[in-house]
């Protein structure tokens, strides 16, 4: 890969989860730390854009489950098999997405990290709190 | 509160872009961060909805009409106009012509160019 596109990559992020509100949080998170955050809802729209060799990724943050189609561990082979180059991290929870985001923080393009990571951990409880009451 | 706010200006404008071809998202979504704009993105009506409940900030949505789901374009238009009259709406399509929905909303057909969408959001958000 040219170096440009190289350093390009290193500072995107192709993050994929169906939960919007998760997805959202964690997205924002990342671009408050100099990131480009590519955002996909599922398995075949991070496919579209790893198939598109104009849009440097360097890393994948994505979650385990998904639907439609491929689930974190489908997408993690096709990745192995068609961009063997690009770093991956699938995370099982949102909490694990968060830790994840907070790591890829630490060794980002920028050297502060926006807001405590732990504000993103609380807002994201809080809003699948309300998006999905659970009984305790 | 964005959760992006710490690092943007205080005027800026948040919008809500609602489209479920990743790449044509992608490109109006960069075109409106370049231009200042926070932007959050929605693959389908639902999620829409779901953004909308919980980021109170969101001036302008911008929605293709042919969404997958139980919520389209002029659902999601019809909808705003209720829940959240003071939000500014332009929808887009492909195929449908101005569709029939309240005088107030906007309609950019596609093809169009980011800047196009740019213009007509910035306008929106007056």
């Amino acid at each position: 890969m040219h170096p440009a596109k190289e350093a390009a990559a290193d500072a995107t992020i192709l993050l994929v989860d169906g939960e919007v509100l998760v997805r959202t949080a964690i997205a924002e998170y990342l671009r408050g730390c100099g990131y480009r955050v590519i955002e996909a809802a599922q398995a075949d729209e991070a496919v579209a854009v790893l198939n598109d060799d104009a849009i440097p990724v360097g890393i994948v943050l994505s979650a385990l489950e998904l639907q439609p189609g491929m689930d974190g561990f489908g997408l993690a082979r096709w990745i192995r098999e068609h961009r063997p180059g690009v770093s991956l991290v699938l995370a099982g929870t949102p909490a694990r997405a968060v830790a994840s985001a907070t790591e890829l923080c630490e060794n980002g393009p920028m050297l502060a990290r926006p807001y405590d990571p732990q504000s993103v951990h609380d807002r994201i409880k809080r809003l699948l709190a309300v998006r999905k009451p659970r009984p305790e | 509160m964005a959760l992006g706010s710490a690092d943007v200006g205080e005027r800026s404008i948040t919008v809500l872009v609602v489209e479920d071809e990743i790449l044509v998202r992608l490109a109006v979504a960069d075109s409106l961060r370049s231009e200042g704009f926070i932007v959050l993105e929605a693959a389908t009506g639902d999620e829409a909805k779901a953004l909308l409940a919980t980021f109170a900030e969101i001036a302008v949505v911008f929605s293709d009409i042919q969404t997958p789901g139980a919520t389209d374009g002029v659902a999601l238009a019809a909808f705003l106009r209720t829940a959240y009259p003071n939000v500014g709406i332009l929808l887009t399509s492909g195929t449908v012509m101005r569709p029939d929905t309240d005088k107030s909303v906007a309609f950019l057909a596609k093809p169009y160019h980011p800047h196009d969408v740019v213009m007509r959001v910035r306008d929106l958000a007056k």
